[in-house]
């Protein structure tokens, strides 16, 4: 079928996902995640999480997908905003726990709290995605790069206000920072001390996989190649990207697995043997490894630009000669309203603050940085916190973790995150067991929306299988939350294990096992 | 061919699971533990499904079979659920020819049928002329879970054949401001349209010609009588041909095929009422057509009126050959006036047959109707206002069609979406 009712071709809006499950999917997002913040007292965040993931979403659309400049226009204002809010979530999760002002020395920070503003992110993100049918890959990475073009004439701006430091305190730091990380000062001993290395080096190993897995996948190799030569080409290209994947998975759980240990006080690390210990701090000190992932991300990086340039000089609507005018113009309203209103800013700023601490430290910094670039830097904050959050959402796609329905996926993830932080927040646990049930239920349900849309399509008959399908799918998510209960109940009945490391031992080795069992079926 | 697979649906709750447990680890929660017991009841779920058995009957129907040129054919789906369980997700495509538009509804469904209950899917084609043949539709279907898939394809009773003729349909009435088409006035009072005088009433009469006004007035009963026609001759020109290879979208028949409906049509109902047909085109030529038809001196068809076999076989000939030049994009140049007139019979009506896409038509009738002949017009409109290209094409036709009407032509301007016959009944 080729054609609509009217005899035009069909809209690709009729193989996105359908609407009534997938505005389900999204409901019950929203719900949950915001039921089970109200269970852990921390509502508001997750309120804000979800305005400032509706917002994103909403800059996504209007930046990464608006055919008119008047749309790039207001979302690039949004995107400011937006940014500013991520910022602004998190801070309220900081100071939710803090009293106000804030005055150091802090206690340990809870972990529930910003669980639930990711919560809200990306139940606000995903519920919004879901029902427009973004495109992560597509519309998240076009946005960021119209964000970043935004930012030019700020950037442009700073540096011409505050040439000096920048040429000089500010290279300096970036350069010792760099050195540090390409070679590291080992300590004499401890592996205490090894194990944060150890993360960082596991971390630039991710960060390499994933982009050269981005890169190898945007060289154009195959199509460059022979008719006769590109199933070959194409095997090679795969297994490439096959072994990034393996790398990038290897290098998720022994990072998970590093932060476990040094979270955690489950294996004692003074009881490590020497040898494990040496190599550790081999491993996590040598500037060999560091100096191979760097140049991977450089070598990535660059064929990421080269064939990002070589498409241009090809494409009709980026040619060379196109110039982004609307987010440039947009960048130069951002900065004009910084250049009018940074003096009467600082002005209500240093009468706001109370105490004569305060007013001494912030004429410092004004006398320092100066306001202008202080204020104007407060924008590129937000608009680089939006684009990170932008391109993060397209990375995730591209490396696999997020599927062609993305949006419901990332909802799921968000009920999932809000059900972690009530656990541990003393919520009850039959609440937590239906919200993990309530975040697999999201990704069902997205899911089915998906492949209706992708085989059957929105002009189809398929209101009675929907409704069939929820109503199913609710069904079996009760059943697992009363398999939890059950399975509650049976602990609660075993004799108490003689410590916990055991427990956690066995209770991880049953896990394992069926998890296993259930993999190789 | 049947296949079956695991979708691998419930992959996200091994993840699950797995965070769980880690998380619980981590922060030493209970609740995190037991919380992995939930993604791990789904994969149980999804562990002992089976991908169900097909047990579906379908069966195809088509209305009307068969179908006239841009006519909408209903496709109607059946399927009946043989087995003893609920299928709770079966999806259908039906093998729709690709040539085929599917005009309204769609030949995709997801269903959901209980024991021994039949359901059905139902969407309109616009056919063109010719014999499209259905492939069996793809029945894919899932459990509940839909951790599990079967695909088949299953045989389907039935109509698996779409005939799209031009002979199809009913024959459309001429009636309004086109039933003159082909008569002529006689000085005799009886069936007809036009008032010619009334007579004393007599039994048998029918009620709906007594004069009823009269009767109030003067308390007698008459009848009334219209002036009679007779039947005349009547020349079809098809024009356009070359002009109308555009249609409503992709696969719908184009403004030539639709125009050469029309026109058979015509020719059969005139032929009906016992008119003296003949046909003129110029948009082949007489060795197109296979069997011997007159000629101009264009060599272009011009088959004189008559109302034997001889001239209908002889312009069946030349529609069946009109047709093959649109699908074969062949053309040809129009002269229209090379001959036309010296070549009409004195007091022959003429009904030209155009998708009046191309102005020259105006020139035309205005030609003819100077002749002091009557001429009727029938026009198939494939014209919409979905783009800013169609939407001038649609203006600058309403104008042409404007120009005929000021002309002194009868305009029947086909909606082609609808039956022709309803637009010859709202000629004007």
């Amino acid at each position: 079928m080729t054609s609509s009712s009217r005899g035009g071709e069909i809209p690709a809006t009729n193989w996105q996902p359908t609407l009534p499950t997938t505005t389900t999917a999204a409901i019950v997002a929203v719900v949950s995640t915001l039921a089970l913040a109200t269970l852990t007292g921390d509502v508001l965040v997750a309120l804000l999480g979800g305005v400032t993931g509706i917002t994103l979403a909403v800059t996504v659309a209007a930046v990464g997908t608006g055919d008119y400049r008047l749309t790039v226009a207001a979302g690039g204002l949004l995107a400011t905003v937006t940014g500013l809010g991520l910022l602004g979530c998190f801070a309220a999760a900081v100071i939710l726990q803090v009293a106000w002002p804030p005055t150091p020395p802090f206690g340990p920070l809870a972990a529930a709290p910003f669980l639930i503003v990711g919560a809200g992110l990306a139940t606000g993100f995903g519920g919004v995605t879901a029902l427009r049918d973004l495109s992560p890959t597509r519309d998240a990475g076009y946005t960021a790069l119209r964000l970043l073009s935004v930012g030019f004439v700020p950037v442009v701006a700073i540096a011409v206000d505050w040439w000096q430091p920048l040429n000089s305190v500010g290279a300096e730091l970036i350069a010792a920072r760099f050195d540090q990380l390409m070679q590291p000062t080992q300590p004499t001993s401890g592996v205490a001390a090894a194990l944060p290395r150890f993360v960082e080096l596991v971390a630039l190993g991710f960060v390499t996989a994933a982009v050269l897995y981005v890169a190898v996948g945007r060289l154009p190799l195959v199509e460059l190649t022979r008719e006769s030569n590109r199933q070959s080409v194409r095997d090679v290209r795969d297994s490439i990207r096959q072994g990034l994947r393996m790398v990038m998975a290897v290098a998720i759980v022994t990072e998970f697995c590093a932060l476990v240990v040094v979270s955690s006080s489950v294996i004692p690390l003074d009881e490590l043997p020497a040898d494990v210990v040496g190599g550790l701090l081999a491993v996590s000190y040598a500037p060999f490894p560091r100096r191979l992932f760097v140049g991977g991300i450089a070598l990535g990086t660059a064929t990421l630009l080269l064939v990002r340039f070589v498409r241009m000089l090809t494409s009709r609507q980026f040619r060379p000669t196109y110039l982004p005018l609307t987010p440039l113009a947009v960048g130069s309203f951002l900065t004009a309203v910084a250049v009018v209103s940074h003096e009467p800013a600082a002005a209500a700023v240093l009468e706001q603050s109370t105490s004569d601490t305060a007013q001494r430290m912030l004429r410092e910094l004004f006398a320092t940085v100066g306001s202008f670039a202080l204020l104007t830097g407060g924008i590129l904050l937000g608009l680089a916190t939006a684009a990170c959050a932008a391109v993060s959402v397209s990375l995730v796609h591209a490396v696999g973790l997020l599927g062609r329905d993305s949006g419901t996926q990332l909802a799921g993830s968000g009920v999932f995150l809000a059900a972690i932080a009530a656990g541990i927040s003393s919520v009850p646990i039959p609440a937590v067991l239906v919200g993990v049930a309530a975040s697999l239920y999201v990704l069902d349900l997205g899911e089915f929306a998906t492949t209706l849309g992708q085989e059957i399509g929105r002009a189809g008959t398929s209101r009675r299988a929907e409704i069939v399908h929820s109503a199913g799918g609710g069904v079996l998510a009760v059943g697992t939350v009363g398999l939890g209960i059950g399975t509650l109940a049976v602990i609660s009945r075993l004799p108490q294990l003689p410590a916990p490391p055991t427990a956690v031992a066995v209770v991880a080795a049953s896990v394992g096992t069926l998890l296993l069992f259930l993999a190789t079926r | 061919m049947t296949t079956t697979s695991l979708t691998g649906r419930f992959d996200g709750a091994t993840l699950a699971a797995v965070i769980l447990v880690t998380t619980g680890t981590v922060f030493g929660e209970p609740a995190l533990f037991v919380g992995a017991a939930v993604p791990l009841g789904f994969l149980l779920v999804g562990w002992i499904a089976t991908p169900p058995a097909v047990d579906v009957r379908v069966e195809r129907e088509i209305d009307p079979a068969p179908a006239a040129p841009g006519e909408r054919a209903t496709v109607t789906l059946r399927l009946k659920n043989v087995g003893d369980a609920t299928l709770t997700d079966v999806r259908i495509v039906d093998g729709v020819p690709t040539e085929l538009p599917v005009d309204a509804g769609s030949p995709r469904a997801c269903l959901s049928i209980r024991p021994g209950e039949t359901t059905s899917l139902a969407y309109a084609v616009v056919p063109s002329q010719g014999a499209y043949e259905f492939v069996s539709p793809v029945v894919r279907v899932r459990p509940l879970s839909s951790a599990a898939v079967t695909t088949t394809q299953p045989s389907v009773t039935g109509t698996t054949t779409l005939v799209c003729r031009r002979d199809a349909g009913d024959v459309p009435q001429l009636q309004g401001s086109l039933r003159r088409v082909g008569t002529q006035p006689v000085d005799r009072g009886g069936e007809g349209i036009e008032f010619h005088s009334t007579r004393e009433y007599r039994p048998g009469d029918d009620v709906r010609r007594v004069d009823w006004r009269g009767f109030a007035k003067t308390g007698n009963l008459a009848t009334i009588q219209f002036t009679e026609t007779s039947a005349t001759e009547t020349v079809v020109l098809v024009d356009g041909i070359e002009t109308g290879q555009v249609a409503r979208g992709p696969g719908y028949p184009t403004a030539s095929e639709l125009t050469i409906y029309a026109a058979d049509r015509v020719v059969t109902r005139l032929f009906a009422a016992g008119n003296e047909v003949g046909l003129r085109t110029g948009s082949i030529t007489a060795a197109d057509i296979p069997v011997p038809v007159p000629t101009n001196a264009a060599d272009q068809p011009w088959i004189p009126p008559g109302a034997d076999e001889a001239t209908r076989r002889q312009i069946d000939a030349t529609f069946d050959s009109l047709v093959a030049a649109t699908h074969d994009g062949e053309r040809s140049v129009w002269t229209r006036s090379r001959g036309l007139h010296e070549r009409l019979p004195a007091n022959a009506d003429v009904v030209l047959v155009t998708p009046a896409l191309d102005e020259s038509t105006g020139e035309l009738v205005e030609t003819l109707c100077a002749t002091d002949r009557h001429v009727a017009v029938i026009t198939p409109d494939i014209t919409d206002r979905e783009t800013v290209g169609k939407t001038v094409t649609r203006i600058k036709r309403r104008l042409t069609l404007a120009r005929l009407r000021a002309a002194g032509a009868t305009v029947c301007d086909w909606d082609t979406r609808f039956p022709l016959a309803r637009a010859m009944e709202a000629a004007t």
